[in-house]
């Protein structure tokens, strides 16, 4: 049976004056899947995520929640004068759980942030507010969390720390869309990306984006100059291609393809060291999709580059 | 209305950890407070002249001396009520002072220290924010002009001068 989208928005847009700010976004959040939205400062991430937390009405479209949100603001936005206990008693309350200072408790302790409960919130380092406030947005258990920007400004043991948290969100099968720049954080955690500029430029997997943009290639590196094995390939694949010791395979499915490939170089008694997908970074990916000009193209995942003077094969006609 | 009160409990301990939002009622209630002492005892008691001699105040000394609450006080005491229920006026305004430095940081004070938004993703409605903000930031204001009278009286009481004060302010109070 197909799993029901937590979240639907449909058609969302909205208008501040005479600006666009979103144009006819359209997507799904399934329970338990982590979902990306990236794009550049100004795309509408952020208004996006205040029309689907119902902070703002968009001016067309709609949004379906089946479920309880927890949206995380890009600010912690945390009553300084208030102790962090009195922050979330104040918002176990307005969510009307039914034993607040139990709800507090558990937050505090999830977050390991117990012993600085008394502590006023202005008190904390940034990393510190982020916890509490991410605290305050699973208080009352949501099943759709919005995160806006989670991990900025974080040290790195903290944004690791949040990273964890956000796994443990998708193995409690709550569903999370994030908004956020930092692309190596969506290449962890992302199951589904879509980038924005005012409307969805793209919206798939990042696995799929890469074939989508670059293709899937492999790269298997040998112990001996590899230029002997690439004829093995070439009866097989189009695109083979040598650099000293690696070979570089396009391939269509490199999942499927890879143990084949493999077996053919160790029966063509060839040393196999490592294979590795060979994976555009999904920066490049995300420059490429925003800018798609030769440009960019060349500045990104350039395979003249990688293989510097090495010797292109091409299939046979 | 459990929402409400939440939002209430939170404006009252954030008012009471942040005594800079009451300085605008304080000054205004101290000044209420204090000129009319400096003016009607403390001015002329160091010139050495009384107010009942200064021809600034014959029109009000005619005018007092005819009023129920007054008619029993000598010319000097007369002009001290005058002066005492003048100033009296201005306690009015401590509760717009202290009103209006609340009021403004009630919601955009929220605003701009980002907390609005969290706020307005829980199920809390436009109502309860309002009525919450409200309630939470009239409080103080409200309780401010009682609290200058009461200063007011308690002073008058402890002023050992001439001029029948302390039953003059009771009786302007009234």
């Amino acid at each position: 049976m197909a799993v029901q989208p937590a979240l639907i928005a449909s058609h969302l847009t909205r208008r501040f004056d005479a600006r666009v700010a979103v144009d006819d976004v359209s997507l799904e959040l399934a329970p338990g899947e982590i979902f990306a939205l990236l794009g550049p400062n100004g795309a509408g991430k952020t208004t996006t995520l205040r029309m689907l937390a119902g902070l703002i009405k968009p001016s067309s479209g709609s949004v379906d929640v089946r479920g309880r949100i927890g949206f995380l603001t890009e600010a912690p936005g945390l009553w300084d004068r208030l102790t962090v206990e009195r922050n979330l008693m104040v918002y176990a309350r307005l969510h009307g759980l039914e034993d607040p200072a139990r709800a507090v408790d558990e937050a505090l302790d999830l977050f390991d942030i117990g012993g600085r409960k008394q502590d006023r919130a202005a008190q904390l380092s940034k990393g510190l507010k982020q916890r509490v406030a991410l605290a305050r947005t699973l208080l009352h258990r949501p099943d759709i969390v919005l995160l806006d920007e989670p991990t900025s400004g974080l040290d790195p043991e903290s944004a690791r720390d949040v990273r964890a948290l956000i796994l443990r969100l998708r193995s409690e099968r709550r569903a999370v869309l994030i908004s956020t720049h930092n692309l190596d954080e969506v290449e962890r955690v992302a199951d589904r990306v879509a980038v924005l500029r005012a409307s969805l430029i793209a919206l798939d997997t990042p696995a799929a984006l890469r074939a989508r943009l670059f293709g899937s290639r492999v790269l298997v590196r040998l112990a001996r100059p590899a230029a002997p094995f690439a004829d093995v390939l070439k009866r097989a694949f189009a695109d083979v291609r040598t650099d000293d010791r690696t070979l570089s395979i396009a391939l269509s499915d490199v999942e499927r393809a890879t143990p084949g490939i493999v077996r053919a170089l160790v029966e063509a008694g060839a040393d196999v060291v490592s294979v590795v997908a060979d994976e555009a970074p999904l920066e490049e990916v995300y420059l490429r999709l925003l800018d798609p000009s030769p440009r960019s193209a060349r500045a990104g995942h350039d395979e003249a580059t990688r293989f510097a003077g090495a010797e292109h094969h091409e299939a046979k006609p | 209305m459990s929402r409400m009160a939440a939002l209430l409990g939170k404006e009252l301990a954030d008012l009471r950890n942040n005594p800079a939002v009451f300085v605008p009622a304080i000054v205004t209630g101290a000044i209420s407070i204090v000129m009319p002492f400096l003016i009607a005892i403390a001015v002329p008691y160091f010139s050495g002249e009384r107010l009942a001699d200064s021809s600034d105040f014959r029109i009000a000394l005619e005018i007092y001396r005819d009023q129920p609450a007054t008619r029993t006080l000598d010319p000097e005491g007369a002009i001290q009520a005058l002066i005492f229920q003048q100033f009296l006026i201005l306690l009015v305004l401590t509760p717009v002072a202290g009103a209006m430095s609340v009021a403004a940081y009630a919601v955009v004070g929220e605003k701009q220290a980002r907390t609005l938004e969290p706020l307005l993703a829980t199920p809390i409605t436009t109502f309860e924010l309002l009525a919450g903000k409200v309630l939470g930031r009239s409080f103080p204001a409200s309780s401010s002009p009682p609290r200058a009278l009461h200063s007011t009286w308690e002073a008058s009481r402890c002023w050992p001068v001439p001029g029948s004060i302390a039953r003059c302010s009771f009786r302007a109070r009234c």
